[in-house]
């Protein structure tokens, strides 16, 4: 009997245990994880600190659902090493033997070295138990909060203490929030509502120092300081790729494990999937393309051939009710030049590079906005791939269509 | 069984039925805007086109789901739990047809009637056809053989 050994239980480990088990039922599925929870999504933490959903609802499944499909579960236990040579794992004290390997040990959030940065009452959001010290520290009586960072995760912690009635500071280093996302103009728009709703954004500023004896008090920022008794570092994650690279697996140029079209590693048998892969394109820390790369791991692992090659980078955020999605990459490409559309309330812009839509960014997406994210991710080439008979009659369509939005 | 919807557009005549009875077996009001299925009218090309949810094999409206709220059954329906729904409208915006709509906050699409779709009772053309999946490739072929017969004829197809 096969044995299939898969490290992380986040959603590209628990979606590549479930493709595997799908594509080959004979398949023996562990999975070893670090945390202490079945799997749940991170994407709606933010949700469960602010109060709107329960902690229950943070979950996607339950030990029981792991059972019911025989998949063994070992959780709150770390792997200590992964030899690949004799094709076991060291779990704790004992050793488990594998065939296959899937490593998705997911990313860790960076914290910077700033003075007084392991200060109390200063967390990350990363994981549920982040969001748990959060909230616990919320309902002790905090007032005042500081968010490090204006990416999405750190627009949502401030929307989300915001509406626990605190006092929020938002603090980011480039000239705009959302900077990865969003173009300096658009991302104003998304400012607004943060500015009407009382969150204070401090942009093109710097944190010198956190404040305080044995808890924070307050960040010194290059231009002023702010008192308050919460700091969120929400500054971006960095893969963990150090059980692999102990094991002698390559790791990519960006930090990521390094993976080939069927998300295998340089070793014979050993596959990665998630936030610690990188692919051809490049890394992606997002919830669609490490469930899709955890699918497309899983069946190669028991022997169905399928390939990944391009990642979604599908980001939406949801401001006070502005919703806002940014699809592709821009980072590394020149020569952009941009088309804007509008419809209703709804704003499109497509970043063109050489001839080829490398992203789009809409604020406010409608019925219409499939037809821009088509442009830019899918292609026709995916479509046809997914509905050879509709997509003779979508495509000229779709441009036509697209041609419309840019009046 | 797995059932497939068809469509075959050159046989719409754009009744807009399909949309009237849809979003009165859904809300129990007579409104297009409601309606799973949508008609688009290409004016240019003459062509009327049912769109609706294509319950794909391998869907990105799942994939894309941060709460786990859409998944694909064993019968092949693609399906959405609003309950579970948080609202971030992720899976509008990936879809590649455009099937997915929002409705008192929280979105919605076809999910082909629990396997017995009221549109395809309704349509008067027969534009709109749900087949057994191993009918399909019959009636498929049927369609292509149709096609090349009429381009033989000189007619355009």
């Amino acid at each position: 009997m096969m044995r299939i050994a898969v490290v992380g239980g986040g959603i590209a480990g628990t979606s590549a245990a479930f493709s595997a088990r799908c594509f080959y039922c004979e398949a023996e599925v562990i999975i070893v994880s670090e945390e202490p929870f079945s799997l749940y999504s991170p994407c709606v933490l933010a949700d469960y600190v602010s109060g709107e959903i329960q902690r229950d609802q943070v979950f996607l499944k339950s030990p029981a659902d792991y059972f019911r499909y025989g998949i063994k579960t070992i959780f709150n236990e770390r792997v200590k090493k992964i030899d690949v040579v004799n094709h076991c794992l060291k779990v704790g004290d004992s050793v488990l033997p594998y065939d296959k390997l899937i490593i998705a040990t997911g990313s860790h959030s960076v914290i910077p070295s700033i003075k007084g940065s392991r200060l109390k009452g200063i967390f990350s959001f990363k994981n549920l138990a982040d969001a748990d010290e959060v909230l616990r520290w919320v309902l002790k009586g905090s007032n005042s909060a500081a968010v490090v960072g204006a990416g999405p995760i750190g627009i949502e912690v401030a929307v989300a203490l915001r509406k626990r009635g605190l006092q929020v500071f938002l603090i980011e280093i480039l000239d705009r929030i959302l900077p990865r996302l969003f173009d300096g103009d658009l991302a104003d728009l998304l400012e607004r509502p943060l500015a009407e709703n009382g969150v204070q954004v401090f942009k093109k500023t710097k944190v010198m120092e956190f404040f305080g004896e044995d808890t924070v008090r307050g960040v010194e920022l290059a231009d002023g300081r702010i008192e308050c008794d919460l700091v969120v570092l929400c500054t971006g994650t960095k893969p963990n790729v150090e059980l692999a690279q102990e094991a002698g697996i390559v790791v990519g140029p960006q930090g990521g494990i390094q993976v080939n079209e069927m998300l295998m590693t340089n070793m014979n048998g050993v596959y990665s999937c998630g936030d610690c892969a990188e692919i051809s394109e490049g890394l992606s820390a997002l919830w669609a393309d490490a469930r899709r790369e955890g699918t497309v791991a899983g069946a190669n692992a028991v022997g169905i051939m399928k390939r990944f090659t391009k990642l979604l980078n599908l980001t939406m955020i949801s401001i006070y009710g502005v919703r806002a999605a940014s699809v592709g990459n821009v980072l590394g490409t020149d020569r952009i030049s941009r088309s804007d559309g509008k419809g209703g309330r709804s704003r499109y812009r497509l970043l063109n590079s050489k001839g080829k839509n490398v992203a789009a960014q809409i604020i406010e997406p409608d019925r219409n906005a499939y037809e821009v994210v088509n442009a830019v991710v899918m292609g026709d080439e995916w479509v046809a791939m997914r509905h050879p008979i509709l997509a003779g009659l979508l495509n000229p369509t779709q441009k036509n269509r697209l041609e419309m939005l840019n009046y | 069984m797995e059932g497939i919807m068809l469509i075959h557009p050159e046989k719409c005549t754009g009744c807009r039925s399909c949309e009237m009875i849809c979003s009165f077996n859904k809300k129990e009001v007579f409104s297009p805007h409601r309606s799973r299925v949508r008609v688009l009218k290409l004016e240019e090309e003459g062509i009327d086109l049912p769109m609706m949810c294509m319950h794909c094999q391998d869907p990105v409206c799942s994939d894309v789901c941060p709460t786990g709220a859409i998944w694909k059954e064993e019968n092949g329906i693609v399906k959405l739990d609003p309950s579970l729904c948080r609202g971030c409208h992720a899976c509008m915006v990936v879809c590649p047809f455009g099937a997915i709509s929002i409705e008192d906050a929280c979105v919605v699409k076809c999910d082909l009637c629990e396997g017995d779709p009221q549109c395809v009772k309704w349509c008067v053309t027969g534009a709109l056809e749900f087949v057994r999946a191993d009918r399909a490739k019959m009636k498929l072929l049927e369609r292509k053989a149709e096609a090349i017969i009429r381009s033989l004829q000189g007619q355009k197809p």
